[in-house]
């Protein structure tokens, strides 16, 4: 249920029904405006075909790079790369956040550290990752695991720092061992936090991915944009864009179903479903016993 | 099933700096319910979280034992405390050990004892605050307690549910005779479930006053002999000094 209709619901059937074809149609709209006036632009000749060209020549550039299996090729270079950075980055981050958000020494080790590297935007490592490893896949995959780390290290730490402490106590009070705590009650109740993070996490590797192959790579998508730009094909430039929103999109909405799976006993706004639809009657089932 | 024997000999906690319990000794006998009442920020939930372990005291000790052994003890907080992530069944089976299928059965077991039988499967942000409570109460007696510890559990639910979940401890209390700490506030509650009052007062707090109610149970709320003796607790309560009265 979405805030607004907890604020201004109404029950309305046709104006229920109504709803339910503006949603559909809701999402389509922007981009449908944006084709226009693109449409339009090209039209009235606002821009020149070489710097934007028409959506169909667009399309045509994508099926092209797809049938010479070019684009795949580019494809898996982002991907694989991105996967490999998103991991060395991602799971030391949630390890070390876990550990700093339990232990105060860690987070005296650790944290001023991180909170420094925080400071300098990661781009501004790239000249010193190209001295330490060269142009190569390892100064790639660095950049996109540093850039992956952050968010992932500070969800976690949030999270862990933020676990109801009265859970803490059921365990205690009822002679749980430090691990068990830490494994049945810290972990599970910081979970919404690390998946936040690792969702930004995710989103931050697509973005360093991009910055580390447009400044060296021989494929990928990025280099993929670079060649458009260099060889004065704005159509490749867009199609590898359009790549990109896809990856990008398709990582993120796989990532939010596991969120949405492993989170789904929570009652926010996002995820929650009225009682009545995920249970038929909890009050009739304890036979009609006043809650 | 049978009680623990509790002993508190001369206990002082501290708590940031601030002396919060001072000299407080008393005993329970094994299946004995003992209500310990007294204002807001007194410390009776301070006194009942040092016998569940979960604060160090700084003088003194707590002793509970079950015969020989060290007993089991569990505690119900004001809250119910339950795992939001876990359902009904599964928050009662998380304090227990041991093979999955036998702890899913005791699970099942308890909550059929609190009357939740049909709840098993759904998740405590679709119980009620009645019934929440009544999972905490089915987490405690899964773990066959000697020594259950009641922290003000009934204060967050509305009067009926509160009553109802008071007959629901004394019927379990029936069937297992664990021995039982109650803190509340609730002086009418005191006497309705307890062997014995405890007045906790003063800064830091000592035991001010002590009242027996040796009344047979089941009790009625309206019982004028039980009545009677809010008359003395409440002028303990306002009054700190040693009270030593009995009913029935």
């Amino acid at each position: 249920m979405r805030l607004g209709q907890l604020l201004w619901r109404r029950a309305d059937p046709a104006k229920a029904r109504h709803r339910a074809g503006v949603r559909v149609l809701l999402p389509a709209a922007l981009p449908l405006a944006v084709l226009g006036i693109w449409w339009l632009a090209l039209l009235r000749q606002w821009v020149r075909p070489y710097q934007l060209p028409a959506p169909g020549m667009v399309l045509s550039a994508f099926q092209e790079m797809l049938a010479r299996g070019e684009l795949q090729q580019h494809l898996a270079a982002t991907s694989s790369r991105t996967v490999a950075g998103y991991l060395l980055g991602a799971v030391p981050a949630v390890v070390i956040g876990i550990g700093a958000g339990l232990s105060q020494s860690v987070r005296a080790f650790v944290d001023p550290t991180i909170q420094g590297v925080r400071a300098v935007p990661s781009l501004a490592w790239v000249p010193l990752f190209l001295l330490w490893l060269g142009i190569g896949e390892r100064s790639r995959v660095l950049l996109i695991a540093l850039g992956a780390f952050l968010p992932v290290y500070l969800n976690a730490l949030a999270g862990v720092e933020g676990v109801d402490r009265r859970l803490v106590e059921v365990g205690r009070a009822y002679g749980l061992s430090g691990a068990a705590i830490t494994t049945r009650i810290v972990l599970p109740a910081s979970l919404p936090a690390i998946l936040t993070g690792l969702r930004a996490g995710l989103s931050l590797a697509w973005m360093f991915v991009v910055a580390a192959e447009l400044i060296a790579a021989s494929n990928g998508l990025g280099f993929l944009l670079v060649d458009g730009q260099a060889t004065m094909r704005p159509d490749r430039v867009l199609a590898s864009i359009v790549a990109f929103a896809l990856l990008g999109r398709i990582s993120d909405a796989a990532l939010g179903a596991i969120e949405r799976r492993a989170l789904r006993w929570r009652d926010s706004l996002g995820t929650a479903e009225p009682p009545d639809r995920t249970h038929p009657s909890p009050l009739s089932a304890e036979g009609g016993v006043t809650p | 099933m049978s009680g623990a024997a509790v002993s508190v000999q001369t206990l002082a906690v501290t708590l940031s700096g601030r002396p919060i319990l001072h000299e407080i000794s008393f005993a329970a006998t094994p299946g004995e319910v003992l209500a310990i009442i007294g204002s807001s920020g007194t410390g009776k939930s301070t006194l009942l979280r040092t016998l569940a372990g979960l604060v160090s005291p700084e003088r003194g000790g707590v002793d509970v034992r079950n015969g020989d052994e060290r007993a089991r003890i569990a505690v119900v907080f004001q809250e119910p405390r339950l795992l939001p992530w876990l359902r009904v069944a599964e928050n009662v089976a998380f304090v227990m050990q041991g093979p999955r299928p036998a702890r899913r059965q005791r699970a099942q077991a308890a909550l059929a004892a609190v009357r939740l039988e049909g709840c098993a499967r759904i998740w405590p942000r679709q119980l009620s605050g009645g019934m929440a409570q009544r999972t905490a109460l089915a987490r405690a007696l899964v773990t066959s307690p000697h020594l259950l510890l009641l922290d003000e559990p009934f204060a967050s639910v509305d009067a009926l549910t509160r009553m109802e979940l008071q007959d629901h401890v004394v019927e379990l209390w029936h069937q297992h005779r664990f021995t039982v700490v109650l803190v509340t506030h609730d002086i009418d509650e005191a006497l309705y479930l307890a062997d014995r009052v405890l007045v906790l007062g003063g800064h830091p707090a000592r035991v001010q006053a002590e009242l027996d109610v040796s009344m047979p149970r089941p009790r009625s709320r309206t019982d004028p002999r039980l009545l009677a003796l809010r008359e003395p607790l409440l002028h303990a309560l306002a009054t700190p000094r040693a009270v030593s009265a009995s009913g029935g």
